[in-house]
């Protein structure tokens, strides 16, 4: 079975501060078909998604398929909050990075 | 201004930049770009004869950064010779609560009339190509229609919708003042190529009345120092070196007032820090960015000076050169970098009379 990556598929890969104490991931597609082959493969889990970024699944708030915007988002618990002592990423732009990487079966 | 605008409205804060103008009151951006920007804003408006809203002036909205602001306006105004009302609100309050503020005090329907604040304040980020630039939203009684201003960019379904995920949690639940939006019933309709209309979102009220409290509070001040590392054999051990050296310096240190000592290795894990997993490959060339943060300036700059004075001359196994480790970027080596700040409030807070937490003053310029 091949896979493609969200890099190839996805049309939007990002991750920003939802305010200072979370950051939010969204994985945006272009087309409804893109968008339901991926949500079908469910390659973004609680789990799967602990896994990819080392955290427990505790520290994820949320995970959300939305239809409307063809999008499945989700949010992470910052371990340091923004500006805190520590924090690399003021505005949690470059989190997404791992996210580029996942495999989606593809045949 | 083609699109005859009932008002214009922009969001001049954000708590993005961090904690800093929230505690120090410095205006984020520099007064030369919010002269030219509100310039070409009160141009617009007093030919028009409408509106102009700025939300959060300053950067963080804070009493200081709206006088800032309000200074700059009557420059401006006496300069061209305007004659207008201003009303300055003193308080930190959400944008998109302003953006909606004027269609709700006539009488249009607060869901909409919210959820469309929410997409304005981000200007034409919700149009394809994404931009900076602005956006018309025009108001009916049922719901709203989007329009960018530049001819070059359109809004589709996907690029309005997808705006409800940005930079929140729920991308249909959404908290502000007094209630909160809920689009679980939004309907979003592709017009024409460049247009999108949204029907169906709500506003359910909620007593007793919360709005957005933040705060910061001081952590410190801060002293930076950035340097370079090529030495194969440095970059091969560097993790160990450093925690020796951050053992070295607890001990120098002890008897000081707590301080914390940093060390961003940009190569290798610097941008997701504690986020990201390892990953095992050796950079070619690394960036140091050592950083202390302590009580006084004097403190930080000096445990920074020893810190990044131990690392240049630190012996270890291996080691061919041993005229130093460290690439420094500049003289002086460190970077004196102020005051710091953390956030440390940010919640809803319940309030019994909402108007006087925000006192408004009128003025005629």
């Amino acid at each position: 079975m091949s896979v493609k990556t969200l890099r190839e598929l996805a049309q939007i890969v990002r991750s920003k501060n939802a305010k200072p104490f979370r950051l939010t991931f969204d994985v945006v597609f272009s087309d409804p078909l893109t968008y339901e082959r991926v949500k079908a493969a469910k390659v973004l889990t609680r789990e799967k998604i602990a896994e990819l970024y080392g955290v427990t699944v505790d520290e994820i708030i949320s995970v959300h398929e939305f239809d409307p915007g063809l999008a499945i988002k989700f949010t992470l618990r910052r371990r340091i909050p923004q500006g805190h002592p520590g924090d690399s990423d003021i505005y949690g732009c470059q989190q997404h990075a791992p996210l580029l990487d996942v495999q989606v079966p593809w045949t | 201004m083609t699109f005859k605008p009932a008002l214009i409205a922009v969001d001049a804060g954000s708590t993005d930049p961090g904690p800093y103008y929230l505690g120090t009151g410095e205006p984020l951006a520099p007064r030369i770009a919010v002269e030219r920007e509100l310039e070409q804003l009160l141009t617009a408006v007093v030919a028009e004869g409408i509106p102009l809203v700025v939300g959060s002036c300053g950067g963080s909205g804070r009493n200081d950064q709206v006088a800032w602001t309000v200074e700059i306006v009557r420059d401006l105004a006496h300069e061209h010779g305007w004659h207008f009302r201003m009303a300055t609100i003193e308080a930190e309050i959400p944008i998109e609560t302003v953006l909606a503020a004027l269609p709700i005090l006539e009488g249009y329907d607060a869901g909409p009339a919210t959820h469309m604040g929410k997409i304005l304040e981000c200007g034409a980020f919700c149009a394809d190509p994404f931009g900076m630039d602005v956006i018309l939203g025009t108001l009916d009684e049922q719901g709203f229609t989007l329009e960018p201003g530049s001819l070059g960019r359109r809004c589709t379904v996907a690029t309005v919708a997808g705006h409800s995920l940005y930079e929140r949690e729920n991308p249909y639940i959404q908290a502000g003042p007094g209630g909160y939006v809920d689009m679980t019933g939004t309907q979003f309709i592709q017009v024409d190529e460049r247009r999108v209309r949204v029907t169906g979102t709500r506003f359910m009220r909620e007593e007793p009345y919360r709005v957005k409290l933040e705060g910061v509070r001081p952590s410190g001040y801060r002293t930076v120092s950035v340097a370079g590392v090529r030495c194969p054999t440095m970059i091969e051990r560097i993790e160990p070196i450093l925690a020796d050296v951050r053992k070295r310096m607890n001990a120098y240190f002890a008897g000081c007032e707590a301080f914390n000592l940093l060390f961003h290795l940009y190569g290798k894990d610097a941008v997701m820090g504690p986020l990201g997993r390892k990953i095992n490959c050796l950079p070619h060339e690394l960036g140091l960015v050592t950083e202390v943060i302590a009580p006084t300036q004097e403190l930080a700059h000096g445990i920074c000076h020893i810190t990044t004075g131990t690392l240049l001359h630190y012996s270890y196994e291996g080691q061919k050169n041993n005229a130093g480790n460290l690439a420094f970027l500049h003289s002086p080596s460190e970077i004196d970098a102020g005051p710091t700040y953390v956030f440390s409030l940010y919640h809803l807070m319940e309030v019994g009379n909402s108007r006087a937490l925000f006192p408004m003053h009128l003025e005629e310029v």
